[in-house]
């Protein structure tokens, strides 16, 4: 990629899918509900428990409702795109790999910083954790780094190595511009004319207007019909309840509805079920017989 | 027979906090587990970089040591009969030892004579032991996480992709997981390609050609001189930070300095506010020019030499900007309103769970630190004004934009609310003094100077203590989750070098008091109790600080065990003890004091506490002696009117030394009794026939006894 025209938005994204699928990698998609990070999708927070290998990539659009800054602020913003890989079990070679696709964007090793700096990576809503880095280019954090250690509180063997790049992050230092809206998207359109509007709104909605008690009670009954779900056996239902519980929870912490002291058993509520899920899921893989080991070593299902 | 050892442990970035530790326990493992093996060297060498952990063995001997072990088999009475010939047992033993019976010898041991063998183990090859152990060193090394990577269950604290192994000119094979050392390195874990290596002195050659300092020691050199240089050459003086330094060496293992700039506009900044962002998330050093002012400068190091280091300087100016761009924001918005406003919105924010929130804190604060000052006696302008303003505005900043955000400002506060306080208009003493109350933040860190802040200080420190005593979250073991133990620590180190003579249980009565008054007590509290959990707590503080100060541990404990008040009398006693004892004056001293008590019956010496030694000291000074119990009309020796009058008239002087703060001087008064004392005992028989005459004797020394253990357990005193 030549220096003078830097790649759009859309040209990364494209890169980066394509770079994995060469890889070996299932191309997934984004989830269809509200997710704060593409770790929360069904393809990495289900898919690293259990034995079954598995390496996917995909878009992920995420959303922290706190961010918001009404489309004025150059670096924050409510909703923004990651793009996450999961390689399990993490290859030995993952991290020369990685470095291999920031080649593969445009960022030569050799003329720049790259560095990992060590970033311990918690969720306490979905009792999961890893170690591993943020990676610095040239100072600014483009991607995390993670070998995944615990997911819905269970010990996970083999290991998956998650890689979430920052995509409006990539992009601002290979366009070198210094605000999310000056973006290139592709198509002559900025990501500030396809975002701005969406910014301010929902800037507005989460922190001035939502519903705080239709909020708090969706919340109550997104959670009992996860429990519900888990009790009829549902795994992937219930999932998405949890999912949504997280969500629910996410705006009414932006509107400012919740106090310290419930923030911590809110918390406590979500990674409750998100660990039942988990232990759900995993007892259903086992049922099924965990279908995705029966794999030729080519990469290529068996076919009858 | 003597070759050298080289070993490389190359992993995926270790954290920069955690590579000094990992390297010193290296170190140790591998000597002690050489000698325990018995294998000889030169010298050993641990060194490493973020990337790669290095060990050199010079002189590393190609055998283990021989050795003989001795075997202990049946006992003598047994093995051996009175003849002097042996029994079955001597013979089966020899056999189970695969010796003749030629062989066996007789050794004593603490149970007895006993039949033995000695054998002699050869060595082994230096070769298989160390492939045995060098994989248990290197799992055997601690880190504060550590994680998994693949299937083989060995754990790191990241993940180890190659091992370099040498023995002279061989490598060895060594495995740890899925890994076997070979004889090539890698220059980068970003990279999969190696480099071939055919020997120990190629592969430093290699590192250095490659400018990789293998020695963390030599990074930390080059960093800081690299950075000294580069601030000159900006025209000013480096900011000196040696864990920053520190930090840096960690990151990298090839360091190369850039300069960069930002704008003017943010030096409007508080320089601390600067030099945080340059540095807290960053990872830059800062230059000060002329008069400590900052210079828009800034020094940082990449990993490695780079083709284009313009565009990596832009890269870390864009990052920074954005950063002070957010304090500058932050600042704005903070400023904008007088820090009183931020102050009330304390209200709203928790301290600790159960114990109200952040301004409740405040108001403890100020009603404490005034009841400080009145027992202190201590006066200055406008005090009282002075402290209830401060007080107010001590947590101020927690409700600061740049003190909330929890990142790295965080670490500022009490700056910031010092900054914002002189932007706002506040007395200079005021201003000072909100920075000044979180002093002492670490072990060796100033103390506030102020006598407001010093005030602050002390009842913040006291009011943490108290609630969290109150929550049950004192400290246990290991756990120390609110650093009570610093916190305790640093207000006794107040208390002591500004010699403040206040009563610490009262204090914390008052303390206490406070939080009941709020109801944030339950009522089932018992407070006596509680008084005393805490009093326990700084007492074993000030153990550690009299021990850490070099007092012997009698001593220390000696002075703690009597019931104390002052921190600082307690400090200056037993240092008094401490030079009784250095000029060898103690032991005669003690042991005439420890008469006193012995001849007591152990019933007369029990439930002793400080209302009962006032007591009796009091009325032994005033020779009230029919409230103490014994009368002086019964006394039939000469001796004891002797050391009555001796006794009262030193009562009399520990009275005035306790009246003007020289408890320190209490042991040479009490050691002037010393020859009464003795006397009493050589002329007295205390425990006589006559019941009377006892009774009374035991009830007047009982009344010594009382009065001279307000002052010091001479119990605890050893040896004496």
């Amino acid at each position: 990629m030549s220096e003078k025209t830097p790649p759009t938005f859309q040209s990364i994204t494209q890169t980066l899918l394509q770079f994995w699928a060469d890889r070996g990698c299932v191309i997934w998609q984004p989830y269809h509900t509200e997710v704060g990070a593409g770790t929360m999708n069904p393809a990495t927070f289900l898919r690293v428990l259990g034995p079954e290998p598995w390496k996917a990539a995909y878009l992920e659009p995420s959303k922290r409702p706190k961010d918001g800054r009404y489309g004025e602020n150059p670096n924050r913003v409510q909703q923004f795109n990651q793009y996450q890989v999961v390689l399990k079990p993490s290859p030995e070679n993952v991290l020369p790999i990685y470095i291999e696709s920031l080649t593969a964007l445009g960022i030569d090793p050799s003329k720049h910083d790259i560095r990992l700096v060590e970033d311990d990576w918690e969720s306490p809503t979905l009792g999961a954790s890893g170690l591993g880095w943020e990676v610095w280019l040239d100072g600014m954090e483009i991607t995390q780094f993670t070998y995944f250690q615990l997911a819905g509180g269970l010990e996970l063997d083999p290991i998956t190595a998650e890689i979430t790049y920052g995509l409006e992050r990539i992009c601002m230092y290979l366009q070198q511009v210094d605000d999310i809206m000056k973006i290139e998207w592709g198509g002559g359109i900025t990501w500030g004319e396809l975002n701005r509007q969406a910014e301010r709104e929902f800037s507005i909605f989460h922190f001035e207007k939502a519903d705080v008690s239709f909020y708090f009670e969706i919340f109550e009954r997104f959670q009992r019909e996860a429990i519900r779900m888990l009790e009829a056996g549902l795994v992937m239902p219930a999932y998405d309840y949890v999912i949504k519980c997280s969500h629910m929870f996410n705006i009414l912490d932006a509107r400012g509805a919740i106090s310290v002291s419930e923030r911590t058993s809110y918390i406590a509520r979500i990674r409750d079920v998100a660990r039942q899920t988990a232990e759900a899921y995993l007892g259903e893989r086992q049922r099924l017989g965990f279908p995705l080991l029966k794999r030729r070593p080519g990469g290529r299902r068996e076919r009858r | 027979m003597k070759k050298d050892f080289l070993l490389e442990i190359g992993c995926e970035n270790l954290p920069s906090g955690y590579l000094d530790g990992a390297l010193e326990q290296l170190e140790i493992l591998v000597k002690e587990g050489l000698d325990s093996e018995r294998v000889k060297y030169d010298s050993i060498s641990v060194m490493g970089t973020p990337n790669r952990l290095v060990v050199r063995i010079e002189g590393l001997s190609r055998k283990q040591e021989a050795a003989e072990e001795r075997i202990v088999g049946p006992p003598v009475s047994v093995a051996v009969t009175p003849e002097g010939t042996y029994t079955e047992a001597a013979f089966g033993f020899a056999k189970s030892q695969g010796v003749s019976p030629s062989r066996l010898s007789r050794v004593m041991t603490e149970r007895g004579e006993y039949l033995a063998v000695v054998k002699r183990i050869r060595g082994r090859s230096t070769t298989s032991i160390l492939k045995e152990k060098v994989p248990q060193w290197i799992i055997s090394v601690k880190f504060p996480k550590l994680m998994s990577w693949d299937s083989s269950g060995f754990r790191f604290a990241r993940p180890v992709r190659w091992m370099l192994s040498f023995f002279g000119e061989n490598v060895i094979k060594l495995t740890l997981g899925n890994l076997v050392s070979s004889a090539s390195t890698r220059l980068s874990p970003y990279f999969e390609s190696s480099v071939a290596v055919n020997g120990i002195a190629h592969y430093f050659s290699i590192m250095k050609k490659h400018r990789i300092i293998l020695s963390q020691q030599q990074r930390r050199t080059v960093v800081r001189d690299m950075a000294r240089e580069a601030a000159q050459t900006c025209g000013g003086t480096l900011v000196e930070d040696d864990e920053l330094v520190n930090v840096v060496a960690n990151l990298l293992e090839s360091p190369v300095m850039l300069t960069g700039a930002f704008d003017r506009d943010f030096l409007k900044l508080p320089r601390e506010v600067i030099v945080t962002a340059l540095k807290s998330h960053q990872r830059y050093f800062s230059v000060s020019g002329k008069k400590g002012k900052l210079l828009p400068s800034f020094i940082a190091f990449a990993d490695g030499a780079r083709r284009n280091t313009k565009e990596i300087v832009k890269g870390y100016e864009r990052v920074l900007q954005a950063r002070l761009a957010d304090a500058v924001f932050y600042y704005q918005e903070d400023t904008s309103k007088p820090l009183e406003e931020m102050a009330k919105k304390l209200k709203g924010v928790v301290w600790l769970e159960g114990l109200g929130n952040l301004a409740q804190k405040t108001e403890r604060i100020e009603e404490l630190a005034l009841w400080l000052r009145s027992m202190w006696s201590i006066s200055a302008e406008r005090l009282e004004e002075n402290i209830r303003r401060a007080a107010r505005l001590t947590k101020a900043d927690l409700a600061s934009e740049m003190v909330k955000d929890g990142k790295e400002f965080t670490l500022l506060q009490g700056y910031i609310g010092r900054e914002y306080a002189r932007a706002g208009g506040e007395s200079e003493e005021v201003a000072e003094s909100i920075f000044e109350h979180y002093l002492p933040r670490f072990s060796g860190d100033r103390l506030p100077e102020r006598v407001t802040g010093i005030l602050l200080a002390l009842a913040d420190r006291l009011d943490t203590i108290t609630g969290c005593f109150i929550m049950g979250l004192e400290p246990s073991g290991s756990q120390d989750p609110y650093a009570l133990r610093r916190q305790a620590l640093g207000l006794l180190r107040i208390l002591i070098e500004r010699k403040i003579p206040v009563s610490l249980p009262e204090t914390t009565r008052r303390s206490v008091e406070l939080f009941k008054a709020e109801g944030l007590m339950s009522e089932e509290t018992n407070l006596e109790e509680l008084i005393t959990r805490i009093q326990d707590f700084f007492k074993q503080r000030m153990n550690v600080m009299l021990r850490g100060e070099g007092n012997d541990y009698d001593l220390v404990m000696s002075v703690l065990s009597a019931p104390w008040e002052v921190p600082i009398t307690v400090r200056e006693m037993t240092a008094a003890l401490q030079r009784m004892r250095d000029r060898g004056e103690l032991t005669p001293f003690v042991l005439s004091m420890k008469r006193i008590a012995n001849i007591l019956p152990q019933q007369m010496k029990e439930g002793f506490t400080r209302g009962i030694g006032s007591r009796s000291l009091k009325g032994l000074a005033n020779e009230n002696v029919q409230g103490l119990n014994f009368s002086i009309e019964l006394f039939r020796e000469d001796a004891e009117m002797d050391l009555y009058l001796r006794a009262a008239e030193a009562s009399r002087k520990l009275l005035d030394l306790e009246k003007s703060k020289e408890l320190d001087r209490c042991f040479e008064v009490l050691s002037e009794l010393v020859p009464a004392v003795n006397r009493y005992f050589d002329d007295v028989l205390v425990n006589c026939e006559d019941r009377e005459l006892r009774d009374n004797r035991l009830s007047f020394l009982r009344n010594l006894y009382q009065s001279f253990n307000l002052f010091c357990d001479f119990f605890k005193i050893a040896g004496e």
